[in-house]
């Protein structure tokens, strides 16, 4: 009998086969001895397994064995607001930085675009306009064009009302 | 709920919900009631009292960082083996202990071996106590490879199909088929072995 023949009989055996697959194994059984002792030998063993399950008994006394998880619950409660709550997740914190991040992105986009057109438009060469980021303020970048006599202000938040 | 009276008589699903509460008292008398079913399930799958100990604690831990997702489908017992099976699979696969690190265990994944095993046509535990008949049982699982015992424990003691062994595995249906079969014919000759050797 081969590997596969066998895997398919134990399978029958553990209700894992249903319609035309139970059917050929149902005839196999019908007609072949040794797979009939095979199933038996399965039947056998996984009945007496399930049927006596080893048990093991904490080897700790109630209080000792409770003692280290309170321990843990303490700190963990002491890190949360609320009992019971599932802890924080550090996976968390690239969403607070997400906002800012494609704010700033955004910001560095559009100097780049605006660079490119007004280049590119201008007669003027390159070096008569200049693109300020100020120090006390990373969220706002000036461009100015002396030759034209254009500035421009991006804001990379919202203007507040 | 208050007072320890209180808790020794209240049942699970009361215990429960005063534990999602946050009370830590409620949570320790289901600890008491369940600890030898949860480091039992452990044992079973890490054979290693230590080992067996913190895993077990862990599971309690981590039950109590989701109480709240525990809305009474099954029972708490049962759900809490989901949570310590899970922990102790983590721990084997950190280990690699779920892995087959021999030609002899590639070999057992593979089918072969047990082909080559004698069928018992006699029941190798018949006329055995109950108690002894654990014992035996115990020694044999013992004695199979963590991967093999795990399927075993999963589908004997568990009651799981072969897809859903497979999924908390992380391996597939022709892989569970093939280590539960080779495990199941182990433990036959096992079992034989040790009756043999006790002269019953």
């Amino acid at each position: 009998m081969d590997s596969k023949t066998q895997l398919k009989l134990q399978a029958y055996l553990d209700g894992e086969l249903r319609g035309l697959r139970a059917w050929r194994m149902q005839r196999r059984l019908a007609s072949d001895p040794e797979a009939r002792a095979l199933v038996a030998e399965l039947e056998t063993i996984k009945r007496v397994i399930a049927e006596n399950e080893p048990g093991h008994a904490v080897p700790e006394s109630r209080e000792f064995y409770w003692s280290k998880i309170a321990r843990q619950l303490q700190q963990i409660q002491s890190r949360l607001p609320e009992p019971g709550l599932p802890a924080r997740q550090p996976a968390f914190w690239p969403r607070q930085l997400l906002v800012p991040v494609l704010a700033t992105a955004c910001a560095a986009l559009l100097i780049g675009l605006a660079v490119i057109h007004f280049t590119s438009r201008s007669s003027y060469p390159i070096g008569r306009h200049e693109v300020v980021v100020a120090v006390a303020d990373p969220g706002a970048v000036t461009y100015r064009d002396h030759a034209t006599g254009v500035t421009l202000v991006w804001f990379s938040y919202p203007a507040q009302n | 709920m208050s007072g320890s009276a209180d808790y020794s008589s209240a049942d699970d699903a009361a215990l429960v919900r005063a534990a999602q509460g946050g009370d830590t008292a409620a949570f320790e008398e289901l600890v008491a009631r369940h600890r030898d079913k949860v480091y039992s399930r452990a044992y079973s799958i890490v054979r290693n009292e230590d080992d067996a100990l913190d895993l077990s604690q862990e599971a309690w831990i981590h039950a109590w960082q989701r109480l709240r997702q525990f809305h009474g489908q099954a029972s708490f017992a049962t759900w809490m083996t989901r949570i310590v099976i899970n922990v102790c699979i983590d721990w084997l696969r950190q280990r690699k202990r779920l892995e087959a690190e021999s030609i002899e265990q590639w070999a057992d994944e593979l089918g072969g071996i047990e082909q080559l095993m004698p069928i018992e046509t006699v029941n190798p535990t018949e006329g055995l106590e109950r108690a002894e008949l654990r014992n035996r049982i115990d020694e044999a699982l013992g004695q199979l490879s963590d991967a093999h015992r795990l399927v075993l424990v999963l589908h004997e003691f568990e009651g799981m199909k072969y897809r859903q062994i497979a999924k908390l595995m992380g391996c597939s249906l022709g892989t569970v088929m093939s280590r539960l079969f080779y495990a199941r014919r182990r433990m036959a000759t096992l079992l034989s072995s040790l009756k043999n050797e006790t002269g019953k």
